[in-house]
């Protein structure tokens, strides 16, 4: 984003790799859009209309109600029976926090088609968005038992019950991404942290299990291997850590640190293992029944 | 009479920048002050931004408070406090996790103070503080006064210079412990920033 100039096919490849990605850089697409791309609208093609809806959603997050309003318009004119372009009035609703317009769009798009998934995702951001998170967590998990495979879903549901501190339903929603994604290092990673967040011996054997797969898989995961040192310090600690456990769990703490300092491989870290082990026993957040 | 909080400058350009990277997550972080410091009247110094996923994880939290407990040896300074930027743009109340983090704070420093970003109050070009303060003394949450919120030099100044900073877009390098965590040769004290800050 730092070339001022960009050519027209190069931001072009950009916004379709950003779409493909799912990643939310709201203010670059907006930015790109004004700069260069708005010129060169005719020249995209069918991508033209997928543009538009990425610039849209983009226009929105930066509450850029002009450039929304330029997008919404020329779809409506191109699609004007759409659902999906009802689903973005919907949205222009929600972001301007009225929300039972927004609601009644949603919901009528649903009557027409209840296959429609990413309508009924929208309903659970609307509650989201007013802080009605009880209200979400059901309008999601409804969702869910329709639509059972879709991960990003449960990804949501597990984050809005972590807000909630309901520890065992969030773990369940990571098991249900585990069941789509065993190797998935990202998703072990965030077992073990609910489960060492739960608190409790037998967590932190869970925990450290989950943390040792995940840096078995990558790793370069530094979370894991935090995780990993963490759990194993604890565990070693722990009076109900039988001995051979005690070894492992010590050995388990010395790789980890010894990845972490392969990985940091500078002069001036701030890390290490000895100030950390250090503060080990002072500063425990999680349930205080680990010892 | 009151106790009075204070910003330094870089301690509020911070939790703005920290805010304005990540606009549709919640941000979390905590606020230094000098070792020894008289708790009824704290000056904060400078601001460690701690996350922007899942604030409620306790596993990384743990790690982000040994490696600042260990620059703030090193640095004369202790963790005094905390601020947090809830994601629903409405919501003015400090959460259950932001309240166990703080409370835990106050431990080591008592009267530690909850910094909360109002979201509303926040834009490019910044007229108001957009904070709000809750301290924890005896064991109760109590809200403090607009008056007893003061940022040094003064309000005007930091507004002015967190604008000009705002404007140039340096929220885009500002770091926090999630970045590092991502990628670990992240600076989460954002060293090479502070000279661009005063």
């Amino acid at each position: 984003m730092e070339k001022q100039y960009k050519h027209w096919e190069d931001v072009r490849d950009l916004l379709r790799n950003w779409r493909e990605e799912n990643c939310r850089q709201s203010e670059d697409v907006v930015d790109l859009w004004n700069e260069v791309l708005a010129n060169h609208f005719g020249k995209l093609g069918d991508e033209g209309w997928l543009v538009l809806e990425q610039v849209f959603i983009a226009a929105l997050d930066c509450h850029n109600m002009e450039v929304a309003n330029f997008c919404l318009s020329k779809l409506n004119q191109e699609f004007p029976d759409s659902l999906r372009v009802k689903r973005l009035k919907a949205m222009k609703y929600e972001a301007s926090e009225k929300y039972d317009h927004a609601l009644d769009i949603l919901d009528l798009i649903i009557k027409k088609d209840e296959t429609n998934a990413a309508s009924r995702k929208r309903k659970v951001t609307i509650y989201k968005s007013q802080g009605m998170i009880i209200e979400a967590i059901k309008e999601l998990t409804d969702y869910l038992r329709i639509f059972m495979a879709d991960q990003e879903a449960w990804m949501e549901l597990c984050d809005l019950y972590i807000s909630q501190q309901e520890w065992n339903k969030a773990a369940f929603c990571v098991e249900e991404l585990l069941l789509h994604s065993p190797f998935n290092h990202l998703y072990l990673q965030r077992y073990a942290e609910i489960k060492y967040t739960q608190g409790g011996y037998e967590n932190l054997e869970v925990a450290r299990s989950y943390y040792s797969q995940a840096a078995k898989l990558n790793p370069k995961n530094v979370r894991a291997l935090y995780g990993l040192m963490l759990t194993s310090v604890h565990m070693a600690s722990n009076s109900k850590c039988p001995s051979q456990k005690k070894k492992e769990s010590i050995k388990l703490s010395e790789w980890a640190t010894n990845q972490l300092s392969q990985l940091q491989d500078s002069n001036d870290s701030k890390l290490f293992s000895s100030q950390i082990l250090e503060g080990m026993g002072n500063l425990q957040i999680g349930n205080d029944s680990k010892n | 009479m009151a106790s009075t909080c204070e910003l330094s400058k870089l301690a509020y350009s911070k939790i703005i920048l920290h805010a304005f990277k990540y606009p549709h997550t919640a941000i979390n972080g905590v606020l230094l002050a000098n070792e020894g410091s008289n708790s009824q009247s704290v000056k904060y110094v400078d601001a460690i931004p701690l996350f922007h996923h899942n604030l409620g994880l306790a596993p990384m939290l743990e790690v982000a408070l040994m490696q600042i407990d260990s620059y703030c040896r090193t640095a004369g300074l202790v963790i005094a406090g905390y601020y947090h930027a809830s994601e629903a743009v409405a919501e003015m109340n400090p959460d259950p996790v932001s309240q166990k983090i703080c409370e835990k704070i106050a431990e080591y420093f008592p009267n530690a103070c909850l910094v909360l970003i109002n979201n509303r109050q926040l834009s490019m070009q910044m007229t108001q503080t957009s904070l709000s303060v809750i301290q924890y003394s005896d064991g109760k949450w109590k809200v403090k006064d607009k008056e007893n919120l003061k940022i040094l030099p003064n309000n005007e100044a930091a507004l002015n210079s967190v604008s000009t900073l705002l404007s140039k877009k340096l929220y885009k390098k500002f770091v926090d412990f999630d970045d590092h965590l991502d990628d670990i040769h992240q600076d989460w004290l954002n060293v090479s920033l502070k000279s661009m800050i005063d």
